[in-house]
């Protein structure tokens, strides 16, 4: 039976990776070389049981393989059948790679997330609804209050997008912003910086932060440069 | 617990999950899954796990929970 492997990420070295760092269901992992390269792996016993658990365990051995080496980090969960298949896929993939490989040195990945102030738009007690009104036209005002608390924090959030990406811009290789329609988030962006500037970045960050208070915010990273990894 | 605690570690996995299965070089590759009394099987994927609530998805379904029941 071929034996099955799961990958981690590509890496800027032929060379061994440190040792101790354990991957899926604690095996060994080890880097395969290919033309100056190499892709990180380890042989899967058996099926990924916990899903969770398996992302975090390959996130935990990319940030290992981050401390020492410009990394590509694979999706997770991407398991190969055999050697040969690995080799197949590096080949096909090496350009890209190497290309990728090239424009991520030394870069790391946060992560910045603006949520709406719940509190700011609460729903009306009943108590203060007037009470002649029928409940389909309480429910439509309600709505409609609704939309236009949620209209003026938007074009607070735009304001403050554009704060931020001015305070930031000058630690930032390339971003990645959305501005989110889904409730949880007046703003998603990722950033990319340079290793060296991610202190910087992190103060300049907060600075920004500070300045509007009113809404909360989750910095996260660095990490591995995962939303900037090209096809 | 401490409930501040909790939810930042809920905060961070949500932020690890996001990347690990969204995000990240993509190749064709295979899941290995099991039902219960087969050894493996192995299940072509190219982008398997799109979103979080993909895997919560697969993580309640029929495979993976047979393979789960069949485990010591």
């Amino acid at each position: 039976m071929t034996a099955s492997y799961a990958t981690y990420g590509i890496i800027d070295s032929e060379d061994s990776v440190p040792a101790g760092i354990a991957g899926l269901h604690a095996s060994v992992v080890w880097n395969l070389p290919y033309r100056g390269i190499g892709v990180v792996v380890s042989l899967l016993a058996g099926p990924v049981q916990d899903i969770v658990a398996g992302a975090v365990q390959h996130e935990a051995v990319v940030e290992r393989l981050m401390r020492a080496h410009t990394v590509l980090p694979m999706r997770f969960p991407t398991v190969l059948a055999g050697q040969e298949a690995i080799l197949a896929m590096m080949s096909q993939h090496y350009d890209g790679f190497q290309e990728n490989l090239r424009r991520l040195r030394n870069q790391v990945e946060f992560g910045i997330r603006v949520l709406w102030p719940a509190a700011h738009c609460p729903a009306a007690p009943l108590r203060a609804q007037v009470s002649h009104e029928s409940s389909g036209k309480q429910y439509m005002r309600e709505r409609y209050r609704q939309y236009q608390c949620r209209q003026v924090l938007s074009e607070q959030a735009d304001q403050f997008g554009r704060k931020l990406d001015a305070a930031l811009s000058e630690f930032v290789t390339a971003k990645r912003l959305r501005k989110t329609a889904a409730d949880a988030f007046a703003f998603d962006g990722v950033y990319l910086v340079n290793r060296d500037k991610g202190a910087a970045f992190r103060r300049a960050f907060a600075e920004a932060r500070g300045s509007e208070p009113d809404f909360e915010y989750l910095l996260s990273g660095p990490w591995p440069p995962y939303s900037f990894v090209t096809g | 617990m401490d409930s501040a605690v909790a939810t930042e570690k809920d905060v961070t996995l949500l932020e690890v999950l996001d990347r690990v299965l969204n995000k990240g070089v993509v190749v064709a590759g295979d899941l290995v899954i099991s039902v219960a009394d087969v050894d493996l099987i192995y299940v072509g994927l190219r982008v398997l796990i799109s979103s979080v609530e993909t895997m919560e998805r697969l993580r309640g379904s029929p495979l993976v929970d047979a393979w789960s029941e069949s485990t010591p």
